[in-house]
């Protein structure tokens, strides 16, 4: 039972509202290009919030076969079309009879995982089918339901598609969910239940029913009239989030199993903090409490101190409570350490993924190791005196990056911190 | 149950939705393929399908023995029936016993 105390990241993959593949997510990002729109899932005349970070022209037959296609609600779609092109760039995808496994004789099936998260799940599957059912009855509900709704399924069918036999299940967390299966895969690996696990998140819930329950909880930005400038992280005229679909999924790796088969690593997963705030359903601890510690246990798992992160992903997701309270917990950990920290966040540009977030922002992570360079955060334009952080706005900071944060905080008190190092 | 006098080509709402649902081409579409073997339709599928033709019908497929549509030309002859009995579509279905 081999363990490792860290995992390299080998496979990154991402579907998001710049569109399919992680070269798209990581181009818009540093062009600082806004993807926010009018929604066009549905009508959206009657609603309070009409905007939303839609994946642009996703035509799943394009990338999965029909009848798998068909199976699944659109948030496992996203995650699919993730997985294969992580496990693609890891190199775990078998040439020779298209997706299945064993793609070569180093790499064990039994011993990769997966774990795949979503905050809502088939949200767009319950509601097709329940409107069959109000008006046809219970013979008009189709029996794909049955697979298309769990929200484990899109680990499930993952596994199915590539035949990976090891450990599988989702976990939920609301907004932190995605971090948290990250977290969960490093954990595995640890356990030395592991040599691999495919890890991350997927969420569709531009949705007619999810908008306008989180509009009528205040969560969402109203500015209907501008979406563009409408998810503004840090800006003293934000008010509120803006829906983003999509996924993010890495391929994380024990470091000598990923060396003995000669992969490409592209940075080490070095720590995982994770607490919840107990404190308020949708509210985080003003005080920050949680967030501060779950940024602890991240840098004390990974054995760093507060002057060795050189990057913060932030949640920084437009809300004006999110980003108060995150601002307090960054600063009550790092101290003076903090106004030389460059902190982004993601959703400026494409929108707040739920589940998915911290799996797309994980992928983003990584990017900014890789190259270097920090994405602007958009819309930051009158800075919050709460949110006195060094966010980085205009251009793509270029700076050496040794070691990064993503954090994600969500409904629920959830806290989720992952540390992340160069190689 | 197969007539094998049948004509090869499928009822066009029967090859509509092999291809939309499952992306199964009209030339797979024998009169004896079979469900299982042939157009790897699991029992799940086999329902999916039901509810499909139900929906382009208007009519209540619900076969004494659906365990015997086992060929592409079972299924027409119980789709034709069907059609001929004229019953309304979406009473309950029977289940499926995949897990």
């Amino acid at each position: 039972m081999p363990t490792s105390r860290t995992a390299v990241v080998t496979g990154l993959g991402a579907v998001t509202p710049y569109g399919i593949g992680v070269d798209s997510l990581w181009n818009g990002l540093l062009a600082g290009r806004s993807t926010a729109r009018r929604i066009t899932r549905f009508d959206p005349s009657d609603h309070a919030v009409q905007i939303a970070c839609e994946v642009p022209g996703f035509e799943p037959t394009e990338y999965l076969p029909r009848r798998l296609a068909r199976q699944l609600d659109p948030f496992a779609q996203y995650a699919l079309v993730a997985a294969a092109e992580a496990l693609g760039q890891a190199g775990l995808l078998a040439e020779a009879d298209g997706m299945h496994w064993p793609a070569n004789d180093q790499v064990d099936s039994r011993r990769v995982g997966v774990v795949i998260a979503s905050g809502i799940g088939a949200i767009q599957e319950a509601t097709d089918q329940h409107e069959r059912l109000r008006t046809g009855g219970p013979g008009r509900v189709r029996p794909y339901l049955a697979i298309a709704l769990p929200l484990n399924m899109a680990g499930g069918q993952v596994a199915i598609r590539h035949g990976l036999r090891g450990p599988n299940y989702s976990v939920v967390s609301a907004c932190a969910s995605a971090t948290d299966a990250i977290g969960s895969a490093l954990d595995l690996i640890r356990a030395g239940r592991a040599d691999v696990v495919v890890a991350g998140g997927a969420e569709a819930a531009v949705n007619p029913l999810t908008i306008a329950g989180f509009a009528a909880a205040g969560a969402l930005s109203r500015r209907n009239a501008e979406p563009a400038r409408a998810s503004r992280p840090f800006d003293i005229d934000r008010d509120g989030f803006v829906t983003g679909e999509g996924a993010g999924v890495v391929v994380l790796e024990r470091p000598a199993h990923a060396a003995a088969r000669d992969a490409t690593v592209l940075a080490e997963v070095i720590g995982y903090g994770i607490s919840n705030d107990a404190y308020h359903p949708t509210q985080p601890a003003p005080d920050g409490d949680g967030a501060i510690v779950a940024l602890r246990l991240a840098l004390d798992d990974a054995g760093l101190g507060t002057s060795d992160i050189d990057h913060i992903n932030a949640h920084g997701t437009s809300t004006r409570l999110n980003d108060a309270a995150e601002t307090v917990a960054v600063r009550t950990v790092f101290g003076n350490q903090t106004d030389r920290l460059p902190v982004t966040s993601t959703k400026s540009a494409i929108g707040h993924l739920l589940g998915a977030a911290g799996g797309v922002e994980a992928v983003a992570t990584v990017m900014a190791l890789a190259d270097g360079v920090v994405p602007a955060t958009l819309n930051l334009e009158r800075r919050d005196p709460v949110c006195d952080l060094d966010v980085v706005v205009g251009e793509p900071r270029k700076q050496a990056l040794r070691t990064a944060l993503s954090s994600s905080f969500g409904f629920g008190g959830h806290n989720a911190v992952l540390a992340f190092q160069a190689v | 149950m197969t007539d094998p006098s049948r004509p090869s080509r499928p009822d066009p709402r029967i090859a509509t939705a092999l291809r939309d649902l499952f992306g199964i081409p009209e030339s797979d579409l024998r009169a004896d393929a079979e469900l299982d073997a042939d157009l790897h339709l699991d029992s799940l599928s086999v329902v999916e399908l039901q509810v499909a033709l139900e929906e382009s019908t208007g009519v209540r497929i619900n076969p004494e023995d659906p365990s015997a549509i086992r060929t592409l030309g079972d299924l027409q002859s119980v789709l034709e029936a069907a059609i001929a009995t004229g019953q309304p579509a979406f009473p309950s279905l029977k289940l499926s016993e995949d897990r």
